[in-house]
């Protein structure tokens, strides 16, 4: 084994990762090579000298200013509540588009068959189709327009990350054994 | 106390927490500040951010009431959001040089943050209080993105590369490979330290 090979070796050596004549041929360069011994040093010694690094405290207080902000973004959020659980319609993301799809064929379909049912009475003095006013929808529109409602409110769809989070989770175990 | 009665405990305050008691919540944040604020600390090197940061962990945990499954270990899940919110912050400072999809997929040659000359201190540096610190500091700010999260996972906060990778949705051979580079850096930044 020569030095570059040596030295190329020395982080998985100190890490643990070799075992058996790979080991011990690594160990005996190391022992007989004063270049390949001093670079050995510094890695143990830059590694160690990360412990004298410690972040400032976090600040007293930081706990009651966190509680005080979720509990008003809580408050402002009540609504989502009334969904007892956002799961079945989160967990599998895939049909997310679909369902987004479905909901906007739903609403077209919905307002095409209004202004086609509307008789023409009069020669629409107001508003286009799309203006409905709410009080003319139908049972089917006021609770679209009701759970889109809901939808933009909660906070965790703002954070579309946050639910890969979710799915990294789930990942988690089967991955970690996989990669064993 | 072991390993398994943290997790019980953590993982029994969150379904506490989904089935109405605040508290939990509150005892959540009270067990794992500091944990959250040490990682946003050291990745993001600013003292305001990592508390902002850190705000923003225990926010998305408070948003995830209703949706919350314990599949996973607790702090798993907690690490896993704190890299992600970690990742925000720092896009936010140095847009396009991260990809928030998965720290896999980092530039390797991203623009480190700073300088990472300790010869001329910029104002996160009076963070640290001893030369040797911010001279580590420096160093760490210089590392990839990807390979400072590796360090900070591995290093410290003592997580196995089995949960570091399943932290930064990654391989165990590209935490390995990342904690490698990581150290030769390191080593390169800190030697000079040494033999003054
Ligand atoms: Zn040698």
């Amino acid at each position: 084994m020569n030095c570059k090979e040596a030295k190329e070796l020395l982080v998985p050596f100190l890490e643990g990762e070799f075992s058996g004549p790979q080991k011990e041929g690594l160990a005996a360069h190391i022992e007989a090579c004063p270049s390949c011994r001093e670079e050995k040093e510094l890695l143990v010694r830059s590694w160690q000298m990360l412990d004298n690094y410690t972040p400032p405290k976090l600040k007293d207080g930081f706990t009651a200013s966190l509680m005080r902000r979720a509990r008003s973004e809580g408050a402002a959020t009540e609504k989502t509540s009334r969904l007892p659980r956002l799961s079945f319609w989160l967990a599998p993301r895939r049909l997310l588009p679909a369902f987004a799809s479905l909901l906007v064929i739903a609403t077209a379909a919905s307002l095409f068959w209004k202004k086609e049912a509307v008789p023409e009475k009069q020669p629409a003095p107001a508003a286009p189709a799309e203006t409905v006013p709410a009080a003319d929808s139908t049972a089917a529109d006021s609770e679209i327009i009701e759970n889109l409602d809901v939808y933009e409110n909660a906070e965790m769809l703002k954070d579309l990350d946050f639910l890969s989070e979710l799915d990294a989770v789930e990942k988690m175990n089967s991955q970690a054994l996989s990669d064993r | 106390m072991d390993r398994m009665d943290f997790i019980d405990e953590d993982i029994e305050l969150m379904l506490r927490f989904q089935s109405g008691d605040e508290a939990c919540f509150e005892r959540l944040a009270e067990l794992h500040k500091d944990r959250v604020f040490n990682m946003a600390c050291r990745f993001l090197g600013d003292y305001q951010e990592a508390e902002d940061t850190t705000q923003e962990v225990f926010l998305k945990i408070y948003r995830a009431k209703n949706i919350y499954r314990p599949q996973a270990k607790f702090t798993t899940w907690l690490y896993i959001i704190c890299k992600n919110t970690c990742l925000k912050a720092l896009d936010k400072k140095h847009p396009g040089t991260v990809s928030l999809d998965g720290i896999i997929e980092l530039e390797e040659d991203a623009a480190p943050m700073q300088a990472a000359d300790p010869s001329s201190p910029s104002p996160v540096d009076s963070m640290v209080d001893s030369e040797a610190a911010s001279v580590i500091k420096a160093a760490i700010d210089s590392l990839p993105p990807s390979q400072r999260m590796a360090v900070i996972l591995c290093r410290y906060e003592r997580l196995s590369y089995e949960e570091a990778a399943a932290v930064m949705l990654c391989s165990v051979k590209a935490v390995k490979s990342m904690l490698h580079r990581a150290r030769v850096g390191l080593k390169e930044k800190l030697a000079a330290y040494f033999k003054k």
